[in-house]
């Protein structure tokens, strides 16, 4: 349960990150609209602990766009 | 400035015959602090502080200014002070024609640097001290020079005052050109080209960084040998980086030699300045606060890499000598140890057979002890010896037929032995003073050796003093003092005081995960911008706008000894942009880096620049941030820092704090370990070797 309470701490944590380096800085327009999706698509509140496969789908959306930004951010 | 190497040749032939007088005197430095000043305050040279009034006597009887800069360890001042400034001749004519003004460079580094720089630029040459510049009464310098014999010493004055009767204009002339020099000299420029850190670059820094060090004997090339401490950890860095052992084997190679050569004080511990020769034997003997403290550093981080018994020995051995002879009982740290003591240059350091022969009463013991420290009947320097070593013990032991541990129990019995007969000895001098940016230094050394060894006392004594400059030097609106001495500061801090605290503190976080170091490292460099940046160029003067002005704002951009005070305060800004997310640091940061990058890059010598060097390096390759969370951090923290992690930023505690970074990342029950970059997270571990794994 440690793991996927982790999941799920992780997804909110890094969507915060991405939140706020979106606010922060010059992103392009295709990553605010990815994130916007993955917001408007995701409620962190109703995520089930017991779908592992669903936590980690989700975490894997927001680590590919900060992937995104960081090298958007370094071209 | 050709005029000027015409003016310097005409001047030191100058030269005639006078007296010398013994009589004691008292003059206007007798309430001054620092030991310096104090050692001349019974000269009959009428010096005077470097302060308004004094400026305003010069102005008002319209004398030539001598400025007189030295410090207290400086072999060759007291030579000259001897020479000169304590002969009633000399003293008249300086007395009669000037108004001399003497300063401590430790305590006013600005005043040294503005006319340090007149001295390069009147003689074409680098300069050292004893410093004498010469200068009109509004304070433009005219003419800087170094140590003169008393022959010499009075034809310049001559020089001086004859000039000033017969042809002033001349002098003013002088003073203009020279004072566009000074404003000019080390000005950098805004870059307004496209930010690019590449590892091309960096590849290139090191490759050249590498190409100055001397593989065989370590440091750099030929003599005199300077311990440099900062290139070293550059180079560390790289090696973190790169993985490739020659940039390892540079830091080690020049470690070992070091470690074993006459600049290690191979009975007390710690280093001298630096060595005479190419093979780190022959010290000039004074004892720094800001190389020992750096040197903790350097060897405790490299034992983190290579695991080498030697360097904890140095540290210890070298945090004895700093508990021994520099600390205060309230947590300060003293500033250094004179060269000479009796009037003889390192005569309490070095020993003839002879005395060792009285001392051990065992010829055997000083037969091993003589070819562990390469000692000699006619001695192997200047009829003395210097403690160093060329054999390993394990060849020392089988010369003399015994095992390396009894050799471990002759030599440490002799030691202790021969500590003895020199505390017998009159000690050099002390200068007790206290500054804030040396014991800085001195503060992350006991930080890094904390990190290393693990060891509660290093970092109880990092806190005792980090106590101590809260208490006595920083003020309620975090404006800092620069020294203090018998419960007095008398000087506004300059930048370097504002940048080290601000990195040591950062460091006394990492260990500590007490928020409140941080804060304050935060305040420091808010601070500095407030009072030191230059908008025009994004770098920052030395010297505070509060501050009454000199003839000209410096800015320090090159690595020395000490970093430059621009560099360390642009990774205080970098770092504090990660742990605050404060995007204004970064830019101002980044910035910094980016007007700095063409004198870098493209240097022969980056190792003039070697603390830009690795914050170019932690541009390239930006550090994760790695949080720690739970009840059981103190454990973790220890265990993560005992690591050589150069590419890392460390934060956490039992609960979440403040700092955003570490919002949301407590999970009850457990300690986790984040490894997060750009503030976005992998996976949480809670294994230490786990989160190491995932830094690149």
């Amino acid at each position: 349960m440690l793991y996927e309470k982790s999941l799920k701490k992780l997804i909110k944590i890094n969507i915060m990150a991405v939140k706020k380096a979106i606010g922060a800085k010059k992103i392009s327009r295709g990553i605010k609209n990815s994130f916007e999706d993955i917001k408007s698509n995701l409620d962190i509140s109703k995520l089930s602990l017991a779908d592992k496969d669903e936590l980690i789908n989700e975490l894997d959306k927001i680590e590919k766009l900060a992937l995104k930004m960081k090298a958007d951010l370094s071209s | 400035m050709r005029n000027y190497l015409v003016f310097f040749i005409i001047i030191t032939i100058f030269a005639c015959k006078t007296p010398s007088g013994n009589a004691q005197y008292s003059n206007h430095l007798a309430n001054e602090s620092s030991p310096y000043l104090l050692q001349h305050a019974n000269n009959p040279v009428d010096w005077h502080p470097w302060n308004k009034e004094t400026l305003a006597k010069a102005k008002a009887e319209n004398k030539l200014i001598l400025v007189s800069v030295g410090y207290s360890a400086c072999h060759w001042c007291h030579v000259m002070e001897h020479e000169s400034f304590e002969d009633t001749a000399v003293a008249r004519i300086m007395n009669e024609h000037f108004v001399n003004i003497k300063v401590d460079r430790e305590e006013r580094p600005d005043v040294d640097d503005v006319y340090m720089t007149a001295c390069h630029l009147a003689t074409g040459r680098n300069c050292g001290w004893p410093l004498n510049a010469f200068a009109l009464p509004d304070g433009r310098p005219i003419w800087a020079g170094t140590y003169f014999p008393k022959k010499e010493w009075i034809g310049v004055l001559e020089y001086f005052i004859k000039t000033k009767e017969e042809e002033p204009v001349k002098l003013d002339e002088y003073a203009t050109e020279l004072l566009a020099g000074i404003q000019q000299n080390g000005r950098i420029s805004f870059n307004g080209s496209d930010q690019v850190f590449t590892q091309d670059n960096l590849s290139n820094i090191t490759a050249n960084f590498l190409k100055n060090i001397d593989f065989k004997k370590g440091g750099r090339a030929g003599a005199p040998k300077f311990p440099m401490p900062n290139n070293y950890q550059f180079l560390l860095q790289q090696y973190y980086q790169n993985g490739d052992e020659k940039t390892l084997e540079a830091v080690t190679t020049t470690l070992d030699k070091m470690a074993n050569g006459g600049i290690y004080d191979h009975l007390g511990g710690g280093f001298a300045r630096y060595a005479t020769d190419d093979k780190w034997k022959v010290p000039h003997f004074e004892k720094m606060l800001y190389d020992n403290s750096q040197l903790v550093s350097l060897y405790a981080q490299a034992y983190q890499v290579t695991k080498n018994p030697l360097y904890k020995t140095v540290v210890e051995e070298t945090t004895d000598f700093i508990e021994r002879e520099l600390m205060d009982k309230n947590g300060s740290f003293y500033s250094s140890l004179d060269a000479d003591s009796e009037g003889e240059e390192g005569k309490f350091y070095v020993w003839t057979e002879e005395e060792l022969a009285a001392i051990f009463q065992d010829d055997n013991q000083l037969k091993i002890f003589s070819n562990y420290y390469e000692i000699y009947k006619k001695g192997n320097w200047e009829h003395t010896n210097i403690l160093h070593r060329k054999k390993s013990a394990e060849e020392v032991a089988k010369i003399s037929g015994i095992t390396p541990t009894e050799l471990e129990t002759i030599i440490a019995d002799a030691k202790v032995q021969l500590m003895a007969a020199r505390d017998k000895r009159v000690r050099p001098g002390l200068d007790d003073k206290v500054l804030t940016s040396w014991n800085a230094l001195m503060l992350k050394g006991y930080v890094d050796a904390y990190k290393a060894f693990g060891d509660a006392h290093y970092l109880e004594t990092a806190l005792n003093n980090a106590n101590f400059l809260e208490k006595e030097m920083l003020q309620k609106d975090n404006r800092l003092n620069r020294n203090y001495k018998d419960g007095k500061s008398v000087i506004n801090a300059f930048l370097d005081d504002y940048a080290l605290l601000a990195d040591a503190f950062i460091a006394l976080y990492e260990v500590t995960f007490d928020e409140k170091w941080l804060y304050k490292a935060k305040d420091l460099v808010d601070y500095s911008i407030a009072h030191f940046f230059d908008e025009k160029s994004g770098m920052f003067n030395y010297t505070s706008d509060l501050d009454p002005p000199l003839i000209a704002r410096k800015m320090e951009t090159s690595d020395n000894v000490i970093p430059a005070s621009n560099s360390v305060i642009a990774k205080d800004l970098y770092l504090l942009g990660l742990y605050f997310y404060n995007q204004d640091f970064m830019a101002k940061s980044k910035q910094m880096m980016h007007n700095m990058s063409s004198s870098i890059v493209d240097s022969d010598q980056p190792n003039f620049y070697s603390n830009w060097c690795s914050l170019y390096g932690m541009m390239v390759h930006p550090p994760y941030e790695v949080a720690i969370v739970g009840d059981n951090y103190a454990t973790l923290k220890k265990e993560w820092q005992a690591n050589y992690l150069p590419n890392a930023i460390l934060l956490g505690g039992k609960n979440e704090g403040t700092l955003e970074l570490l919002e949301s990342k407590l999970q009850e029950g457990a300690t986790m370990i984040y490894v997060c970059q750009n503030k976005v997270c992998k996976f949480p571990v809670e294994e230490v070797g786990e989160a190491i794994k995932m830094l690149d």
